[in-house]
């Protein structure tokens, strides 16, 4: 080594230098490669985990204070007073055991016909605790089209589940004459005001005839700000899509729906509807809240999935401009029949 | 023109050394001329007219490359073609899925037994391997993560673990020249000169070998320590890739047994199973969205092929649990396989704990001598 610097002399100087200059072009070739193929790499894995592919955690109201966030009805203080009975208590928002609930799936007309009788429901489909007075009013409207079997096991799930909620309630079944297509947002516009004109109810929960809530604690009361309650679907691995979904089953209290001017009444077919609600509550300064996975647990009964509607995001987008001229203001429609059955009160109608 | 110019991207010269252009693949076959003639002629067709037509086909199956078209040989692009068409076919509805997952398996079996026979060398396997891959990542990321189901822990758990198994993979398939034999005559006298006794030669090379070495008729060249010759990897396994290649089976194992997980909790309906294990509950509604149906088959395929991995993967363990390699084992006369090869003669066991540290230090040759 020591010899070989001895003999370096300025003209082996010269020619290492040339040789290096040579060999230039291919080295930074092969460097420009070799950092092509780092960064396709880098590319390719960024895209892989990147955390806007999956699905999102989400901030909620833990269970404890689930009792301070819950809004309940103006008249039952009152009630409470006149007619000397105790409000009811909360219990039910301390039972949390870790297993799931899961609904019967062959219902016989057999069960449907004792329900009524076992559960003391009276005829539409309404309920209130007989030895306390309830903390809320809430009428339950679901939309509903050609799903006997769902509405069957639906049925027989939600009373004795609300019930032991201790809920003076009202299930209402708005279905829609076979026309058009399925308008979800305007049926339950529509079971807004139907309700309202049966009993002044200050809490309204819009709900899928398909979810079933697998958690006793997750009560069927309005909270403070809008509720979405089906934020734990298994259908969705128990996870939420993204943050704004608000749709499956969702819980507002009546000045909240008023305000927001209730649903658009444009969204014909599946989708769209739930998302122009959100934003339709986010504009008037609301926003919405979640309980915690763990309470939120739904499980979705099997059907075949609708094909998405092809206008729902040309609507979604001409929404913005008719939040105040397209709601429950503007809504127009036609009661064909509307009747108080054992288990629901059913109102067909044409839109 | 002359021969001496540089072949276009199209150009190529054919079996008889005459350059042709690929835009001439359909004319002027002389052998498919005199198998007409025959025929108009009444005169019999015999088989080798047949293989030199199929001969020249293969010449002309070409694509264009830089310096000339490159021939491509047709067994290696069949997965290509293939196994789209049966994905396809499969996630049309349950009697499809059956039946095609019946016949692939049948077909491979088929081509397992053709291949072993007629043309050792083909890619075919390996082509299987890359494209199954290939599509399964495909359809995961284009069709599952979208679904916005699956949480960004469980994703990167899931790159992390096929990485993993890639790599393994990779390092399998890069160091299995390693296991090759090197027949100079150093090698030769290191071996010769220390162990004359134990080792052997091989009939087919005709040359010294060490112990333990096996002969690779598709690598054409002996293997140390040879396990066998893995056909999906179109690679030996032996002495210098041995636990690459069982680190490759686990974490293969587990990705896709992930992500089959991953994607049947996505499609079907999932419920909890003590009170934190989400498993698919009822699948009956898959077939109803083609792009569902996708997933699902997808996710099947590689749950089948996590079974058959583990199942590799707990051979391998006990037969390095006893000291043998798999060739050791295939030489084995059949009334000695008894109890899994228990009370067989095991001349190069080391004892449990000695064969596993063998095994991971690459060292399994060395310790054959010693033996």
């Amino acid at each position: 080594m020591v010899l070989k610097e001895r003999n370096f002399t300025e003209q082996d100087c010269h020619l290492y230098i040339i040789s290096l200059v040579s060999k230039m072009p291919n080295l930074f070739c092969q460097m420009v490669k070799k950092m092509i193929l780092i960064l396709l790499t880098v590319i390719i894995i960024t895209y892989c985990i990147h955390p806007g592919r999956f699905a999102h955690y989400y901030t909620f109201i833990k269970e404890e204070d689930m009792v301070h966030e819950l809004e309940e009805s103006p008249l039952a203080q009152k009630l409470s007073e006149t007619s000397g009975l105790p409000l009811c208590p909360w219990h039910i928002l301390n039972e949390s055991s870790y297993s799931l609930l899961y609904p019967k799936k062959n219902v016989t007309q057999c069960d449907l016909n004792e329900l009524s009788v076992k559960l003391d429901i009276k005829l539409g489909g309404t309920w209130k605790p007989s030895n306390c007075v309830s903390r809320f009013d809430v009428a339950i409207v679901v939309p509903y089209r050609n799903r006997q079997t769902q509405l069957e096991i639906f049925l027989l799930y939600m009373h004795s589940f609300l019930q032991k909620q201790m809920i003076n309630y009202r299930i209402l079944i708005i279905e829609q004459v076979e026309k058009k297509d399925f308008n979800r947002a305007k049926l339950l516009n529509i079971g807004y005001i139907e309700a309202l004109k049966l009993f002044p109810y200050h809490c309204f929960i819009f709900h899928d005839v398909d979810l079933i809530p697998q958690k006793q604690n997750n009560i069927y009361a309005c909270t403070h700000q809008p509720r979405h309650m089906s934020s734990s679907l298994n259908t969705f691995r128990y996870n939420l899509p993204y943050r704004g979904l608000f749709g499956g089953a969702v819980a507002i209290l009546k000045s909240q729906f008023e305000l927001v001017n209730g649903f658009s009444n444009m969204f014909f077919g599946w989708g769209g509807e739930d998302d122009d609600f959100q934003s339709r509550i986010n504009h008037k300064g609301l926003s919405i809240c979640r309980f915690s996975p763990r309470v939120s647990r739904y499980v979705m009964l099997t059907h075949s999935k609708e094909l998405p509607s092809e206008t729902r995001f040309s609507n979604l987008l001409a929404g913005k401009n008719r939040y105040d001229v397209d709601g429950i203001n503007t809504l127009v429609y036609t009661v064909r029949n509307s009747t108080f059955k054992p288990l629901y009160t059913w109102i067909l109608v044409d839109i | 023109m002359k021969d001496s110019d540089p072949l276009c991207c199209c150009e190529y010269f054919n079996n008889k050394n005459e350059r042709s252009h690929m835009l001439g693949c359909c004319c002027n076959c002389e052998e498919l001329d005199l198998c007409c003639d025959r025929l108009v002629t009444c005169n019999r067709v015999s088989c080798e007219h047949l293989s030199k037509i199929m001969g020249s086909i293969h010449d002309r199956f070409r694509i264009p490359w830089r310096g000339g078209a490159k021939q491509i040989s047709f067994d290696s692009i069949l997965p290509i073609l293939v196994q789209p068409v049966l994905m396809y076919l499969a996630a049309l509805n349950v009697w499809f899925t059956i039946i095609i997952f019946f016949i692939t398996s049948i077909f491979l079996w088929y081509m397992l037994y053709v291949f072993v026979c007629k043309s050792p060398r083909t890619k075919f396997f390996f082509m299987w391997t890359i494209v199954s891959v290939f599509l399964l990542v495909l359809v995961f990321e284009v069709y599952v993560v979208p679904l916005l189901e699956i949480l960004p822990e469980e994703n990167i758990a899931f790159v992390i673990i096929a990485l993993l198994s890639l790599f393994f993979i990779y390092k399998t398939w890069t160091r299995s020249k390693l296991n090759k034999v090197n027949h100079s005559d150093s090698r030769d006298d290191l071996y010769g000169n220390r162990n004359k006794a134990t080792e052997t030669v091989c009939s087919v090379c005709r040359k010294r070998v060490p112990p333990r070495t096996y002969h690779c008729s598709i690598c054409q060249t002996c293997i140390l320590c040879k396990e066998h010759h893995c056909l999906w990897l179109d690679c030996c396994v032996g002495e210098k890739n041995q636990w690459h290649f069982v680190l490759a089976l686990f974490f293969s194992f587990c990705a896709l047994f992930d992500g089959a997980y991953l994607t049947l909790t996505s499609v079907c309906h999932p419920i909890f199973v003590l009170e934190y294990m989400l498993v698919p509950d009822d699948c009956s509604d898959v077939y109803h969205d083609f792009t569902i149906a996708l997933c699902f088959i997808s996710a099947l395929y590689s749950l089948l092929v996590a079974i058959l991995v583990l199942f590799l993967l707990g051979q391998h363990c006990w037969l390095i649990s006893l000291g043998y390699t798999k060739q050791d084992w295939l030489e084995l006369p059949t009334g000695e396989r008894r109890c899994g090869g228990l009370w067989a003669s095991r001349p190069y066991n080391k004892g449990f704990i000695r064969n596993w540290i063998n095994f991971w230090c690459s060292r399994s040759s060395t310790s054959c001598i010693e033996g």
